[in-house]
């Protein structure tokens, strides 16, 4: 007997969730008992497979239209599209708005555009103006090719998670402090993007965040505003090109920290982030320097941090076994604030 | 509570006990609400679950009862622990941990294997070999399907 006998309807619907809807379609409408079942899945994931040719794009297009069209479950969780340079804003446009006729809580849109082409100008998504005042919206997961056109009306007041990596946005009227401001239930952010008008020096508090992944270059003016906007943050992925030393921002919740110091004053920022922490639990400083200088940067948290509980120390750089179990030895036998931590090394 | 309260018997289709903790168990919400209901004593029958597969459920309710108490720093070594549970099953094993969640109601180990089913069946057709699908139409059926459904299977 197949296996597909075994399962209910839920079951069935629930492991074909994270497949593209595509396959979730052809699949099923060769099988007698499930041919209408596809009609109900709660996640629609579309990949035009980053197609070049437009006639191509045309049938990616009409499948998403009916797909669309043909599905009637009673709540579309997870809307996500993955797609190429043929996509254009006025389909997008229709198709967001198909999903906030269902009640979409999740929407994730990835527009790639290379270069292929000499002749191609890039042409962003541009968000239609409804979302951003549509109040049911949870998760927002926006990639590349994206313009952000944010109205003064934004507000976003289900949103917690907010995902922006290399979007776009062209005013100079602080559109992203904006976007930000509109989200009061904010709880998890991931910023990565060039922002060349130095528009994220937030004015307001976004308090309930508790997990922000920041990677941000060319913060011109005021780019400790927006870690000051995150006093609560329990994790904490910092990647910031600009000096923000000046201001002494304390992280009364901050359990864990990367860092990639990518900037002059690594030294600084580390240091300055383990004494405004009173909570860290867990350090990674992701980036590789130069030798010697672990050791430095191994005493000073051993020095100083009290509430240290765990540090992951690695040096398997050394090809050797010897001078493997040397240096081991030479950071054991370091000072150190907290007997109580695990010190790890491999 | 007494120290035999604590524990409970769960027993596998083929007659096979397991002792665990009552913490662990009771992450799957068919044995909370068994406990809480007080229909059974502190052995529990699990019609549907072999011991093989029984066995590998309860590694992770214990691995993630203990980490769940301990706060939320170590939620990236436990991703990587689910990670390596799922990446060496079979899909048989795979399949069965699927059948198995779903009857002791264990959500995020439902989440885990329908995610690892889609991780590891690349193309359409590594999915229907998954599920042992057996195409049920004639020849002459499925191309009118196909027909009828053009843009479903227009590539």
């Amino acid at each position: 007997m197949d296996r597909i006998s075994n399962l209910s309807d839920d079951l069935l619907l629930k492991i074909v969730s994270s497949l593209p809807t595509k396959d979730v379609v052809s699949t099923m409408i060769l099988l007698k008992r499930w041919r209408f079942l596809w009609t109900m899945v709660s996640k629609l994931y579309f990949c035009d497979s980053f197609v070049l040719d437009h006639s191509t794009y045309i049938r990616f297009r009409n499948y998403v239209d009916r797909s669309m069209l043909l599905r009637r479950g009673p709540v579309l969780e997870t809307l996500k599209f993955d797609v190429g340079p043929c996509c254009n804003t006025i389909d997008m446009s229709r198709w967001i708005l198909t999903g906030i006729v269902q009640d979409v809580r999740e929407l994730e849109i990835i527009h790639f555009e290379e270069e292929y082409f000499e002749e191609h100008r890039p042409r962003p998504i541009r968000l239609q103006k409804t979302l951003y005042t549509y109040e049911k919206l949870e998760v927002l997961k926006l990639s590349y090719s994206i313009l952000l056109d944010v109205p003064v009306d934004v507000c976003f007041p289900s949103l917690k998670t907010l995902h922006l990596i290399c979007v776009e946005y062209k005013t100079r009227d602080s559109p992203m402090c904006r976007l930000l401001s509109g989200c009061p239930v904010l709880e998890d952010l991931y910023l990565s993007f060039v922002d060349y008008y130095g528009d994220l020096c937030l004015s307001e508090n976004m308090p309930k965040v508790v997990e922000a992944n920041v990677k941000v270059e060319f913060v011109y003016k005021n780019p400790e505003k927006l870690l000051w906007s995150l006093p609560s943050v329990k994790r904490l992925y910092l990647c910031l090109s600009a000096s923000m030393l000046q201001h002494h921002i304390g992280f009364y919740h901050l359990v864990h920290l990367e860092l990639y110091p990518s900037l002059q004053e690594w030294w600084n920022l580390l240091t300055w982030m383990l004494e405004s922490s009173p909570k860290l639990q867990v350090l990674k400083n992701c980036e590789k320097r130069r030798g010697g200088e672990e050791k430095k940067i191994v005493a000073y948290i051993l020095k100083n941090a009290r509430q240290l509980k765990i540090a992951g120390i690695s040096v398997f750089k050394y090809v050797s076994k010897a001078k493997r179990s040397e240096k081991r030895n030479e950071l054991v036998s370091l000072p150190r604030a907290s007997s109580s931590y695990q010190l790890l090394l491999d | 509570m007494s120290k035999s309260e604590k524990k409970i018997v769960l027993k596998s289709l083929d007659n096979e006990a397991f002792e665990v903790e009552k913490a662990v168990a009771l992450q799957s919400q068919t044995i909370w609400v068994m406990c809480e209901d007080k229909c059974v004593g502190n052995e529990i029958p699990l019609e549907n679950v072999t011991g093989q597969i029984l066995a590998k459920v309860i590694d992770y309710c214990k691995k993630h009862a203990v980490v769940d108490g301990d706060g939320d720093e170590s939620s990236e070594e436990l991703k990587n622990w689910d990670t390596e549970f799922t990446k060496n099953m079979d899909q048989s094993t795979l399949f069965n941990m699927i059948l198995a969640a779903n009857y002791l109601n264990i959500k995020s180990l439902l989440n885990l294997t329908c995610q690892a089913v889609a991780d590891k069946t690349k193309t359409i057709d590594e999915f229907h070999t998954f599920l042992n699908i057996e195409n049920n139409f004639t020849p002459e059926e499925e191309a009118q399907i196909c027909q009828e459904n053009l843009w479903a299977f227009d590539d």
